[in-house]
């Protein structure tokens, strides 16, 4: 009895270490889970690349600036030094009617709402409604920039420093949260606002709050802000002259740089400077607190409309700030619903619980293309209208491989790609082929270079010139490289969750079966494939790039990216000639020349093929006719309700 | 006693546990019914090369002679998993092992009258065959035998349209294979395509007579895996009794108590790349809790029955007790549950693959299922939303069945 006492102890023995070691798994599961999180914010960010903000505030009717307090500001733009100029387009009609509540969504939900650490495209559409940017893009002529919090912008002839001037009667949002605390008493009496700028309960928002926010963005705790940060490495000095001029000066004169101050926002000081209990942090723990700060996961700004309230995975509400003076805010609140799911998305607005919501290729041809007259897609039920994104899907080919070293080869894979198929019979016909580095309708894009064609001859020949050869019979190709033979089989790291790129995958593998190529298809979820990515732990892999106007090359192709842990250049591209176009294009200012040397890049990248250039994405989108003046934007976020309204009862 | 009734009482000595279980199961013409499908469902999976392929059984292409049919059931370029490589072995050795086997049951047959005797040395060699057979599957899947791509079906309908090459060549009723892409994308059912066209232009028909392989191969590997660590450790608890059994089942409730479907899907996104066997080691380790539980209800039962005593008295080591008394005893209901595994392991494989998470490489039921969700195309929801839902029913009916047999009371 003894001895099966025994035995049956050392079983439990060995169960209860399964049971921890099971445990501890669990547990560091989840903390890789949380590292990849964290990581994938990161490289989100990145790769949706530095377009702070392009919605802006825009200048109410102009009789009002004239007269009456805002004359100062109406007065600024008769001065010849001010890069800005009002916009001729407004936000809304004179004759909108006010009020009501859109029904908006979110593709995703928000890991928090930090503007300046979470660079999620959804916070940055929320920023667009809470928060205010220094200044903005014209509506229509994006090359042109409108004032926001700033109504004067000067910069030095030698394109060294940059001074803007800022309104006074701009004003935070009330902190979300419970007013009636003692503990909160402190925020709520203005103690930690800037002397003299506590108004009718509210903190003004003033110069210093745009020091904090280069602080908080300079200072290396903050890790969510390193993607911003890497764009001021010839950063000088900022200060604040006064209460309401802000400058800054960098080192060195670049066009990348003239562009990213454009993208400066306030941070408000007086609630993340300060610990729970009014206390400022010290300089020493500034960063680490701002990064994951008490008032975490609400938000505050000081734009057209205060933040309510956040559900995760729920919703997000937003009242309208009725002393917001710069318009744009029509309804009197907006409730964004998380939907994650396409089809749910669609279905909510079919039930009106939506007021607008764009279609997935797959959803475009069954509700519309191959509806039947009574889709209520296509009888004139909603309101339709469709925009160009600026993005470029592409295949990256990891030039580090020994198989795709050669740009014979990624030549080779490039005309084995069947993308007019795909984008017909897949995307739906919503987009247009693109050979290079950019969104396919940009004046700089070379439209002369024709889209690489699908060619499993001239795919076959170029891997037997580049010596890739089958000669041991077994349907493969192989190569002696470095003494040893390698068989040409790779695997394409797709996003899992995307049934697009599975497809894409399913055709690609059998092309390249019959060209003697062995491709394995390898979906992961979108943390893992960051990470891979970011690792370069990959052969090829199937992602998409989303730019501004301006198309920056640096970040993805300059050879000094290479090297760098997380950079955009993850495909190792190296040449000395792009390198060349690249820094010439960072020095150039006048347009026809800058459009010259992008044309001379995109014949470049056109003719090494380090990505399989697939297509540029047209996007459809739909409206509930209670809205009224609904149009996309030419610059991100395209739908920016700011500029519809809901129609009156 | 006259020499007829010694006869009669003879044979009623000699029926075992399963002759009566049998016997009760074949009354049941629901389950037999269901049993048939299954057998059909099997045949299906074991056979489908026969029925669509890209390769053709025989081809003459300039005078010469090639049967690219049959050499491409072990190319590892054209059936990529080791799953189609199983089946295409059960498939080409299904006729020599059956006559084998029936020539072997009789010799042995000869040799042993007495019906336990006979039982005992047929059950030893069917283990022999079975374990022979996965060594062969195991040396065969270690080999690379590789071929080069060829498209014969297009050079074939090319070379019938412009009369310029002398080829001639017999197909399989369907000439494609499950990965075969180039046809319009989510085309409906036609005459060509008996089931449409999926998202990826490849043919839904053919996936479908593929994924009953998968289906099938998922559903007894996983369920294979759970019912041998849920017997064990269910056992343990049963049979010790006391704190062991104490521990044991607290552990399982905890075991119980985690979401396996949660476990899963963390599992899988740490695994570089899941392939179907992963899926089926993960849900084999995670679904135990029920077996376990269930066997040690049974051991609790009849480790106070006398003929576990005696074997106690009679010195008898514990292993021995456990797997030769007890166990076999215990093992009717853990097998009734198996069977609904099955179906459940099928319905898990299925699930993933809708999320997204299954193997690509393998046409299953639940990426087809996926599609169709995605794309609203209704032939790509119906048939394989079918298909899982048949072959789920059809186990669940047999389960049903041998339960009813096993049964005492509802004896007929």
């Amino acid at each position: 009895m003894f001895k099966n006492l025994l035995k049956s102890s050392v079983t439990i023995a060995l169960m209860v270490i399964t049971v921890v070691l099971l445990s501890i798994t669990i547990a560091m599961l989840n903390n890789t889970e949380h590292n990849l999180i964290k990581d994938n914010k990161l490289l989100k960010s990145r790769l949706e690349k530095a377009e702070l903000a392009a919605a802006g505030a825009q200048n109410t009717s102009r009789d009002s600036e004239i007269k009456g307090p805002n004359a100062k500001y109406a007065l600024a733009f008769t001065d010849p030094q001010n890069l800005l100029s009002i916009d001729p387009v407004e936000w809304i009609p004179e004759n909108a009617t006010k009020g009501g509540m859109l029904k908006s969504y979110l593709g995703s939900d928000p890991k928090g709402l930090n503007f300046l650490t979470q660079n999620g495209s959804d916070v940055s559409a929320l920023q667009g409604y809470i928060g205010i940017s220094l200044v903005g893009r014209h509506k229509e002529d994006t090359s042109k920039y409108r004032p926001e919090l700033a109504y004067h912008m000067a910069r030095t002839e030698d394109f060294l420093t940059y001074t803007f001037r800022i309104r006074d009667d701009i004003f935070w949002h009330k902190p979300t949260l419970d007013e009636t605390n003692p503990q909160y008493k402190w925020l709520f009496e203005g103690n930690t606002c800037r002397d003299g700028h506590f108004i009718n309960e509210r903190c003004r928002v003033t110069a210093h709050d745009i020091v904090y926010m280069m602080d908080m963005m300079m200072n290396n705790q903050v890790a969510g802000a390193a993607p911003g940060r890497s764009y001021y490495s010839n950063l000088k000095e900022y200060k604040a002259i006064d209460d309401f001029t802000f400058r800054v000066s960098f080192s060195k004169k670049t066009q990348t740089q003239d562009r990213m101050v454009r993208g400066i926002f306030p941070m408000p000081e007086f609630l993340y400077a300060y610990d729970e209990d009014g206390e400022r942090y010290d300089d020493s723990i500034a960063g680490t607190k701002f990064e994951a700060h008490w008032y975490d996961p609400n938000t505050i700004g000081a734009g057209p409309y205060r933040f309510i309230s956040f559900d995760p995975s729920v919703k997000i509400e937003l009242e309208r700030d009725p002393r917001y003076p710069l318009g744009g805010n029509a309804y009197s609140k907006i409730l964004f619903q998380i939907v994650n799911e396409d089809l749910q998305r669609v279905r909510k607005f079919k039930n009106e619980e939506l007021h607008y919501t764009g279609l997935s290729p797959s959803q475009y041809r069954t509700e519309v293309l191959e509806a039947d007259e009574k889709s209520p897609f296509k009888n004139g039920t909603f309101g339709s209208g469709e925009f160009w994104s600026h993005t470029y899907f592409y295949i990256g080919w990891n030039n580090q491989s020994p198989l795709f070293s050669d740009k014979r080869v990624r030549n080779a894979m490039s005309h084995a790609f069947n993308a007019d198929l795909l984008l017909e019979e897949v995307m739906m016909g919503l987009g247009k082929r693109c050979t290079g580095p950019m969104p396919a309708f940009l004046p700089q894009y070379d439209q002369t270079l024709p889209p690489i064609p699908f060619d499993l001859e001239k795919a076959k020949n170029l891997l037997e010139e580049s010596g890739w050869i089958d000669n041991d019979g077994n349907g493969i190709r192989e190569k002696v490289i470095e003494g040893t033979k390698t068989e040409f089989e790779f695997s394409l790291t797709i996003y899992g969750s995307s049934k697009e790129y599975k497809t894409i995958g399913d055709i690609y593998k059998e092309d390249l079966a019959k060209i003697g190529v062995k491709m394995n298809v390898q979906p992961q979820e979108w943390s893992n494939l960051l990470k891979k990515v970011d690792s370069k732990e990959f052969d090829a892999v199937t992602l998409a790039w989303v730019s501004s106007p301006d198309v920056d090359f640096r970040q993805i192709w300059h050879s000094s990216e290479a090297d760098k842990p997380q950079s955009s250049n993850y495909i190792s591209f190296r040449s000395k000639a792009a390198d060349k176009i690249i820094e010439e294009l960072e020095e150039e200012f006048d347009v026809e020349k800058r459009h010259a040397l992008a044309k001379q890049f995109h014949k470049l990248i056109y003719d090494e093929q380090p990505y399989t250039f697939f297509y540029t994405r047209q996007n459809k989108y739909y409206w509930n006719k209670e809205l009224e003046n609904v149009k996309a934007q030419l610059t991100r976020p395209y739908l920016n309700a700011r500029a519809w309204y809901l129609k009156g009862e | 006693m006259s020499e007829s009734n010694k006869k009669i009482v003879q044979e009623s000595d000699d029926l075992t546990y399963g002759d009566i279980v049998w016997g009760q199961f074949k009354k049941n013409n629901l389950a037999m019914f269901a049993l048939y499908g299954l057998s059909i469902l099997i045949f299906i999976a074991v056979f489908c090369p026969i029925l669509a392929s890209d390769r053709p059984f025989i081809w003459v292409e300039n005078g010469q002679t090639s049967y690219p049919w049959f050499t491409s059931l072990f190319d590892r370029n054209y059936y990529e998993n080791s799953v189609d490589i199983f089946f295409n072995l059960a498939m080409v050795l299904s006729i020599p092992l059956t006559i084998i086997w029936v020539v072997v049951a009789r010799v042995i047959r000869t040799k042993h009258s007495e019906k336990r005797a006979y039982r005992k040395v047929l059950y030893r060699f069917n283990i022999g065959l079975f374990a022979a057979f996965i060594a062969l599957f195991l040396g065969i899947s270690t080999q690379k035998y590789e071929e080069p791509y060829k498209q014969y079906y297009e050079e074939y309908t090319q070379a019938k349209e412009d009369n310029q090459k002398d080829i001639s060549a017999v197909f399989t009723p369907i000439p494609y294979g499950y990965r075969k892409t180039g046809f319009k994308s989510l085309d409906g059912i036609s005459g060509e395509h008996w089931l449409g066209v999926d998202q990826s232009t490849r043919d839904v028909a053919v996936r479908m007579l593929y994924g009953t392989r998968i289906a099938l191969s998922i559903g007894i590997i996983a369920v294979s895996i759970y019912v041998t660590i849920g017997v064990i450790i269910g056992s343990t608890a049963g049979f010790f009794g006391g704190w062991t059994d104490i521990l044991i089942v607290r552990f399982i409730e905890i075991f119980m108590s985690i979401p396996s479907l949660f476990v899963i899907l963390a599992l899988l996104a740490f695994v570089e790349k899941p392939s179907i066997f992963h899926i089926m080691a993960v849900i084999g380790c995670l679904r135990w809790t029920g077996v376990a539980r269930l066997t040690r209800g049974e051991f609790l039962r009849l480790r106070n029955l006398d003929f576990v005593s005696s074997a106690i008295a009679l010195g008898f080591s514990t292993r021995r007790i456990i797997f030769q008394h007890v166990l076999p005893n215990a093992l009717g209901p853990v097998l009734v549950n198996a069977t609904f595994g099955v179906a459940a392991a099928i319905l898990t494989e299925s699930t993933l693959s809708f999320l997204g998470l299954g193997d690509v490489s393998v046409p299953s039921w639940g990426q087809t299922l996926n599609e169709g969700y995605s794309t609203g195309a209704w032939h790509l929801i119906l048939a394989p939303g079918f298909a899982i839902f048949f072959t789920v029913s059809l186990l669940n009916l047999v389960g049903e069945g041998f339960r009813d047999a096993l049964d005492p009371k509802m004896r007929k």
